[in-house]
């Protein structure tokens, strides 16, 4: 008895300490859609003077070749804007026992602001900030919201094929309900290399690498340094809609506790431009999660699918 | 002086060959299903060595490629469910449907490809066209400039190397050309690397790889940037964790916020 009683005590410990305020890692970089949209109106009569943006599908694909359409750069680029809206549903929602598997409906939504001048020689500014807002089914503890900043470089190179590297930094704040109370701050550096593998004109195979290093955390023990790998391959089954499958696996390493987590995220998304601007979208995850704390206290599984519209514009 | 003499000599030297018409030519590759159509006689299924004349079609199926080697050395190649004729005399061949690559000496009398509602002027050019009367019209140049018009309009576009043209095949006007990826679409085109095919003329890969260098360099530069290519950071952010973080328990299933336009983290390049 006394037994459970200080393993249960070693638990709510790590939960509470170790293992709680953990901060967030990223897992599926590839979830959207890789293909520009076009818009058909633009490649029809009188209406040259709109600019024809991406290649349309067309019999002979396959004879002419991938038709990747190169954008110059005509001076400062314009703001872009997304708003995202989902319904969701899990198997297993957060809540504050991690023990129990409570499945429900949550909605999420995000307001997300980028800008990418180029500063020289090919070399890109990325600037961008996010606010992210989650609403679980009948368990209001579990709400919260979540601000991201980014100020980085980003740079093609196209002496080994369009491999695109990037470097950033990056701030977060949660706060749960209540805006103006934080529960968690953060500021990192994170590093990586994006590559499309193989590139056709229905489908192609993507990938990417990166590297995350916390400069400061809220709390020192949820400063973790994180390693990131994915791949994406799409299908265009339209010029208008695509499918897409998914993998990402991550590692982390917490710097000033012993724990060290891995964590896999398989996925498959139907997505569908019906216009230039607009976005719907459908998709289902599957996430298996293992870490070294005691008694497996922070595994997991957990299936999700949901619903969604994108709006995207630009200023 | 001297150059005058020099170019004197050198438009004398090739205007035998610019005014050879495009009257008959040769089948150099014949993949799968090619069928030829003879002014006179039942079609017969194309081998390479066959001799076409004036006026003869060349019709090509499903997966299936063809190419003619004129007498001026000016190379056509079908894509798959083409139909190929020349019939008129002259320079000019006709595109019905379907896909055509184009290369056409720098000394020959260039070529126009007619179709029933654009035309297209070739000279010293590689070019690929493409016609699908109710799809698209796409037309490609690799290296040289060629010369898009809209039948019974006088107005017409310039292309230059490294640019493309998609239009629909009843617009009245032409659309600005954009830039394409010259290096993945010869890279991925099967007029150009079907095993079926012989290596293009030397003089004009030479031609195409400085298209490519150029495009190259203007990447370097950031001049011009792969617009369907997202740069993707940290993607979708597993919201369990952030739960975890704001209910302060331990890690938690993840509730995947992504899809749509991009991911909150989405580098597009611009």
């Amino acid at each position: 008895m006394e037994m459970k009683s200080a393993i249960f005590g070693s638990v709510c410990l790590l939960s509470v300490s170790g293992l709680q305020a953990d901060i967030l890692s990223n897992f599926s970089p590839y979830l959207s859609f890789s293909r520009p949209d076009y818009d058909p109106a633009v490649f029809k009569n009188d209406t040259s003077d709109m600019g024809p943006q991406y290649a349309p599908f067309s019999p002979a694909d396959s004879d002419l070749g991938v038709q990747q359409i190169l954008s110059s750069y005509d001076g400062l680029p314009p703001v872009q804007f997304q708003f995202r809206n989902s319904l969701s549903y899990t198997d297993n929602a957060p809540d504050f026992d991690p023990r129990t598997s409570d499945s429900g409906w949550l909605w999420s939504g995000l307001v997300d602001v980028s800008w990418m001048p180029m500063l020289a020689n090919g070399w890109y500014v990325d600037a961008g900030l996010s606010q992210s807002v989650f609403r679980y089914e009948g368990s209001i503890p579990s709400d919260f919201e979540n601000f991201e900043a980014r100020l980085g470089l980003v740079k093609s190179l196209p002496d080994l094929d369009d491999l695109q590297f990037f470097v950033r930094f990056e701030y977060q704040r949660l706060t749960s309900d209540q805006i103006s109370e934080s529960n968690y701050l953060a500021s990192r550096i994170r590093t990586g290399l994006r590559k499309t593998i193989f590139l056709r004109p229905r489908y192609q195979l993507s990938a990417g690498i990166d590297a995350a290093f916390d400069i400061s955390a809220e709390v020192d023990r949820r400063e973790r340094d994180f390693y990131t790998a994915d791949v994406k391959y799409s299908y265009l089954l339209t010029d208008k809609t695509s499918l897409s499958v998914f993998w990402s696996g991550s590692y982390w390493n917490f710097r000033n506790t012993a724990r060290e987590d891995w964590n896999h995220l398989f996925g498959c998304e139907l997505l569908w431009m019906p216009t230039q601007h607009l976005t719907v979208f459908t998709n289902i995850t599957y996430t298996h999660h293992d870490s070294n704390t005691i008694l497996g206290f922070n595994d997991f599984e957990a299936l999700q699918a949901g619903l969604g519209i994108g709006i995207h514009y630009s200023f | 002086m001297k150059p005058l003499i020099a170019f004197t000599i050198l438009a004398l030297s090739a205007s035998p060959l610019a005014a050879e018409s495009l009257r008959s030519a040769t089948v150099t590759a014949a993949i799968q299903d090619v069928q030829i159509y003879p002014a006179s006689g039942t079609a017969r299924k194309a081998a390479i060595g066959d001799k076409l004349s004036l006026p003869s079609s060349l019709q090509t199926g499903r997966k299936s490629r063809a190419e003619l080697t004129f007498t001026d050395k000016t190379i056509t190649r079908l894509g798959q469910n083409s139909v190929f004729s020349f019939r008129e005399g002259g320079r000019n061949v006709e595109l019905k449907q379907g896909s055509v690559l184009m290369q056409v000496p720098k000394t020959a009398g260039g070529a126009t490809i007619r179709t029933a509602t654009v035309t297209c002027a070739i000279t010293g050019t590689t070019s690929m066209f493409e016609y699908n009367p109710k799809n698209w019209i796409k037309l490609i140049t690799l290296e040289g400039t060629q010369k898009l018009t809209i039948n019974g309009s006088k107005v017409s576009v310039l292309l230059p190397a490294g640019k493309m043209i998609i239009m629909h095949p009843d617009a009245k006007v032409i659309p600005p050309p954009v830039d394409i990826d010259v290096a993945k679409l010869v890279k991925t085109s099967q007029l150009i690397q079907n095993d079926g095919f012989a290596p293009l003329p030397a003089p004009a890969l030479a031609l195409i790889h400085d298209t490519v260098h150029k495009q190259t360099v203007a990447k370097r530069q950031g001049l011009l940037q792969p617009t369907n290519q997202l740069v993707t950071g940290p993607g979708a952010r597993t919201s369990n964790e952030q739960a975890s973080s704001v209910l302060g328990g331990g890690t938690r299933p993840q509730v995947i916020q992504q899809g749509a336009t991009g991911n909150p983290f989405t580098i597009r390049i611009p």
